[in-house]
Parts: structure tokens; C-alpha cells; sequence
């Protein structure tokens, strides 16, 4: 099998071809060719990426799927079947104390394994519907560094795209609604509680004043993080949209557990009926 | 003494943060050392029919973060996660608010209690307007109160994504994960709609004691909620103000409260799914159609297909599988676009009318 990856980061574009005698032995395949080696990250960011690629374009065959006994992601990404899907409304998971921390600690890889295989398979099968049955022999992606999967809490200036300190959040904020205040002739005290006002007092604030500038706020909360994730994009033998107008394969990978891992695994947007037919 | 404790316990998590290791066991709001919590995978989706079974919707565009769960097992979310709903979030003194397509839900860090002012205005067919706001408030357990998490604020996330207008919520025991399904996900950049929507459900404090408020001069909550399930969806409420306007405007057209009867408003995913012929996106489920019928059906279609005409003079014929007769148009004196299509169904027959999603009845 012969599997071309190209790799785009920061307006730079390198294309390396990996010959790649087993599906799994990507690493030695690496280290024997001079030209996948140039592109190896030292933090193993690149070698992430490419064997979960390389997974996926093999867990087609489910002998291999059902040895599968390593968790490849924390979240597997979407699937197709029911099979992928919940079962039980999250009223009933917390009833049964589901999410009791113990019992999610304890929710073991093994556990899990023959589920994620399972999700995996869907993945693998669903871009072959979609791209063709050579879709996986040609794979390119690109990166592109989104907000933090988890951190600390951040505030940032939507205008600028900078983060900010929580004092100027709180002045730009206060300011903008105090300016809001003035222009509909009321208090700022008339349009949110005061600290030590209950939020059983809402019913007598100005609720349609939030409601009419809440969309133009200067600043926003985000999480803010020393560690990276990436949003990885894929096309398909540089198709990114199949014929059925699926698009935006990708999977996203971060580093915030001290080394790169793919957070969740492979999704993408299905058709979006905005006016479906029918009842 | 007690600042003594305080202060060992802040030596310790910061010890261990320094060493790079998972902290777990000991978490600290500003109001009491809460219950351990630990981390687990919520995926926000749209919904999609693919897989689909009567439990769950499929997954479709999906945005992948990371919750709390407090013990004895309550899901939280992080406040700044709730953005990719398309709600837009603050915190202000010790208050968050959240505000989505017109709705403005209050959260009071420390309290469990929270409330929900959605304000609107019915133009009156006859002239004038009418203004409304739909007030509702819950309570979440003790320990799920709306709090800080390693100084990141974290809301109940029932309460909150219920409320912020999510069809369904499920956990998936298998990967962990909980999922959430609402119409508005869309990856990091939620889909845009300026419509305001009025949602309640179980999740609040004296829900079903709601049924007999007015939402506009002829139209009540009862009529519009979905009463067939029990749980967390029993009297499910999500209408469009597009819808509601539409549907005032046709009650008021074509008579008075009977010439309408509303046979199926806003549909859960498990009442849709029941539902035979209905579409696995169906706009009842997304708060934007109703289905009626009166005395006479046909009389009651032919006089609003007099109104939605517009765009589609001649009715298309969609067969015997779905709609028999469908006009999709705008209308000049219902100020809309709409869908409007007469079903059969075993036997009988009803008029299926619906709003176009990127419709606003702000006009």
C-alpha cells in the first residue's frame, strides 16, 4: 500500500511519501525514509497524526479491529451506526450514578477498546462510501490550532482576538452595559443584580435590554491553556467534500497531558437539511 | 486553625500542579470544598439521522469538551462551553448569565437556584402588539449548584443545556461521554439564528403548572408542548416566536380557538421518532411547526394555502408517501416564509405548517 501525506503548517507545504510495507509499522517505515524523517516533529506531533491515519485506513479489516486492545483516542469521534450511540438519557446515567467519579475512574481501557474498534470501523467504512474505495491510499491534512480543550479560565477581546485579564474583563464589561444603561434611559442596577441580589430578582430586571446587546459584548470567557490542540483537517485524494457533500473530516489532537494524543477521533459534517420535507 | 488546614491544603494542590500530575480528590469553590469530581468527555452535536435509534439521534458535526462530574455522579459544564450552543456568556460580580435566541438564564454562583426571562412581542393580526415575558426558574442538587472548579465557572449541565433549548441529552457509558443534541451545533462555530425561542421542560421548578399560561392572546403552553413521555422530556416546550406569530396569525385569520386544533406542537426526539412519516429533522422538533386540524381539513388548508401561495401558485404533489399537497412560499399578509403541506395518514388528514429556520418573526 502506498499512502501519500501531505502536510500543510504555517503556509509551508511539505509533501513526503511513505512507503508503507505494514500498516502499523509506521514508526520503522519513518525512521528508514529520509524524506518522512525530514517532517517528523521532535515532540511527536507529526507521528501522531500519521498513525492514527494509518489506523484508520486499516481498521477496515475487523480481525484487526477486534485485536484492538489500546484506547487510540479519549473520545472516538463520530460514528454510523447505532451501535456508536448512547443508549440512556443522561437523567437515568446520573440516577444510577453513572458519573460517580470512581466508576468513570475505573471505566478501563479494555473496556472501551472493542467499543472505540468498533467506532473506528464505522469511520474507515463511511470515507470509502464516501471517497471511494481508494480514499484511504491518498490522505493529505492540514493543522489548525484551536482554543484549548481544557484549562483555566481566560477572557479575551473579540475585537482584537487577545486575551485579557480578568480586571479588564470586568471594566470592559461593566463599562459596555453602564453605556447600555444610559443610551435605554435605566440603571445598570435595572438591567443585572446587584452581588448580593438573589437571581429570584431577574423577573424584575430589564431581561430585553440583555437580550437586545448581549450580541455585541467586547469581551468573552475562554480557556486558556500552556498546551496546544489542533484541529486535524483531512481530504481525501485532495477531495475535502465527497459527492453526498460530506465535509470536514477531521480529528483533534492536544498535548495538555504532557505528550500529543488525539483528544477525539475522526467527525465531520453530514448534509444539513435546513427546510427538510415532511412532517 | 481553619486557616491553617486552608492553607496546607493550597500548599498540597499546588505541590502536585507543580509536579505536573492529575489533581484529584480535593476541589475548592469560593463557598465550601465541593464534592470530588472528575473529568469526563461531552460531545455537543447536531442531529442527524444516521444510526439514529429511538433512544438517540445520530451525531452530526460534532464539538468534543471536557466536563466535571460531582459526586454522587451530577454532570457539570464549563459556563464558556455553553458558547457552542450559540449562547453567548457572562459573568458579572458573583452572577452568570446566559443568553440564547432571546432567552436570558441566570445562574448565582454558590446557589442552586436559577431562572430563565425570555421577553417577546406578538403582533396582533388585528393590529397592534402584545409584549410577554416567559418567566420560569429550577433548582439543581445541592452539590451541583453553580460554582467554581479550580476557579473555572461550571453549571449543572441538565439544567443548563435543557434550558439553553437541546433536543435530547444521553451518556454513552461505553466512551464516557455524555451527548448533548441540539439543532445549533456546528463543530467550534455554532449555526446561526436570531429567532427568539421559548423553552421549558421537567428540569424546571412547577413545570406542568405552566400548561395554562398564555404565550400569545389565543395560544397557551398545553397546546404546544409534547405530553406523551415521562422524565426528563414529559411536556418538552420549544417554540419558535416565528412559529408562534404564524400560528396566531392562522387562529386569528380562520376564525377563533376552534378552527385550529393543534394535534402535534414541538416534538421530543422519542415522540418524533414515533411519529409515522415524520422526518428525522423535523421542524417539530427544532420549535417550527405545528400540525392542525378542524372541522374540516380541507377547508381549513385550502384557506391558508389562499394565504401561502406565494412563491408556488400550483400545490406540488409529494404522493402518498409524504405530504399529498404542499405549498412552500411568501406570504404577503402572514409576513413569512412558510411550508405548508396537507398529510394523510392512516386514514385521516391535517395540515402540517412550518417556519423557515432562518425566518425571525422580528418584523
Amino acid at each position: 500500500m502506498k499512502m501519500t501525506i501531505l502536510m500543510r503548517k504555517s503556509r509551508q507545504t511539505i509533501a513526503i511519501v511513505v512507503m508503507c510495507i505494514s500498516l502499523f509499522a509506521i514508526v520503522a517505515v519513518s525512521a528508514a525514509n529520509s524524506s518522512a524523517t525530514d517532517v517528523m516533529s521532535a515532540d511527536g506531533k507529526e507521528e501522531l497524526i500519521q498513525e492514527y491515519i494509518l489506523y484508520l485506513s486499516g481498521i477496515g479489516d475487523p480481525v484487526i479491529a477486534k485485536k484492538a486492545d489500546i484506547l487510540r483516542c479519549e473520545q472516538p469521534g463520530m460514528g454510523t451506526e447505532s451501535s456508536a450511540l448512547p443508549t440512556m438519557t443522561l437523567e437515568e446515567a446520573e440516577a444510577a450514578q453513572f458519573l460517580n467519579s470512581e466508576r468513570v475512574q475505573a471505566n478501563s481501557v479494555a473496556a472501551r477498546a472493542d467499543q472505540y474498534a468498533t467506532v473506528a470501523m464505522q469511520q474507515h467504512n463511511l470515507v470509502i462510501d464516501q471517497f471511494g474505495a481508494d480514499a484511504w491510499k491518498s490522505v493529505t491534512y492540514t493543522l489548525e490550532e484551536i482554543d484549548p480543550i481544557d484549562g483555566v479560565l481566560g477572557y479575551r477581546n473579540i475585537n482584537t482576538g487577545k486575551l485579557i485579564s480578568a480586571s479588564e474583563y470586568d471594566s470592559v464589561l461593566r463599562e459596555y452595559w453602564e453605556n447600555v444603561a444610559i443610551q435605554e434611559g435605566v440603571t445598570y442596577y435595572d438591567i443585572f443584580l446587584a452581588d448580593d441580589e438573589p437571581a429570584e430578582k431577574m423577573a424584575d430586571k430589564r431581561v430585553d435590554i440583555i437580550s437586545k446587546y448581549c450580541d455585541e459584548i467586547p469581551v468573552e470567557l475562554t480557556t486558556v491553556s500552556d498546551a496546544q490542540t489542533y484541529s486535524v483537517h483531512l481530504s481525501f485524494d485532495g477531495e475535502r467534500v465527497s459527492n453526498e457533500k460530506f465535509e470536514d473530516f477531521h480529528f483533534i489532537i492536544d498535548n495538555r497531558n504532557g505528550k500529543w494524543t488525539v483528544f477525539q477521533g475522526l467527525t465531520w459534517a453530514e448534509p444539513y437539511p435546513e427546510f427538510p420535507d415532511g412532517d | 486553625m481553619k486557616k491553617s488546614v486552608f492553607y496546607y491544603l493550597l500548599t498540597l494542590c499546588m505541590m502536585i500542579s507543580m509536579l505536573s500530575l492529575p489533581s484529584f480528590a480535593v476541589e475548592t469553590s469560593n463557598f465550601a470544598v465541593s464534592a470530588t469530581s472528575s473529568n469526563f468527555n461531552i460531545v455537543l452535536s447536531n442531529i442527524s439521522k444516521t444510526g439514529a435509534t429511538s433512544s438517540s439521534p445520530g451525531t452530526n458535526i460534532t464539538k468534543a469538551v471536557i466536563g466535571k462530574s460531582i459526586d454522587p455522579g451530577y454532570a457539570m459544564i464549563k459556563l464558556s462551553d455553553l458558547q457552542y450552543l450559540g449562547a453567548t456568556t457572562q459573568v458579572l460580580g458573583n452572577h452568570y448569565y446566559v443568553t440564547i435566541n432571546g432567552q436570558v438564564i441566570t445562574f448565582t454562583k454558590g446557589s442552586t437556584y436559577y431562572s430563565s426571562e425570555t421577553p417577546y412581542t406578538i403582533n396582533k393580526p388585528a393590529g397592534g402588539t402584545k409584549s410577554y415575558t416567559f418567566s420560569v426558574n429550577g433548582n439543581t442538587e445541592s452539590t451541583a449548584q453553580a460554582q467554581e472548579i479550580d476557579g473555572v465557572p461550571y453549571v449543572r449541565l441538565t439544567h443548563a443545556v435543557h434550558q439553553c433549548g437541546a433536543l435530547i441529552v444521553n451518556y454513552n457509558s461505553s466512551d464516557n461521554s455524555t451527548y448533548v443534541f441540539h439543532f445549533r451545533v456546528n463543530g467550534s462555530s455554532p449555526h446561526s439564528d436570531s429567532n427568539t425561542y421559548i423553552v421549558g421542560g421537567s428540569w424546571l421548578n412547577s413545570w406542568s403548572s405552566k400548561g395554562t399560561t398564555q404565550l400569545a392572546p389565543n395560544f397557551k403552553v398545553n397546546e404546544l408542548w409534547y405530553s406523551s413521555t415521562t422524565g426528563t422530556y414529559n411536556r418538552q416546550l420549544k417554540i419558535s416566536l416565528a412559529s408562534l406569530q404564524t400560528e396566531e396569525n392562522v387562529r386569528y385569520y380562520y376564525n377563533d380557538d376552534s378552527s385550529i386544533n393543534v394535534t402535534s406542537g414541538f416534538r421530543t426526539w422519542q415522540g418524533n421518532y414515533g411519529t409515522g412519516g415524520a422526518d428525522m429533522r423535523s421542524l417539530h422538533m427544532r420549535g417550527r411547526a405545528i400540525d392542525a386540524t378542524s372541522g374540516t381539513t380541507q377547508t381549513l388548508y385550502n384557506n391558508v394555502y389562499n394565504e401561502f401561495k406565494g412563491d408556488s401558485s400550483t400545490p406540488i404533489n409529494g404522493g402518498s408517501i409524504s405530504w399529498y399537497s404542499r405549498v412552500y412560499g411568501t406570504s404577503r399578509s402572514l409576513s413569512g416564509a412558510y411550508d405548508l403541506e396537507k398529510m394523510p395518514h392512516n386514514g385521516s388528514w391535517w395540515v402540517h405548517l412550518g417556519v423557515k429556520p432562518e425566518y425571525s418573526a422580528a418584523m
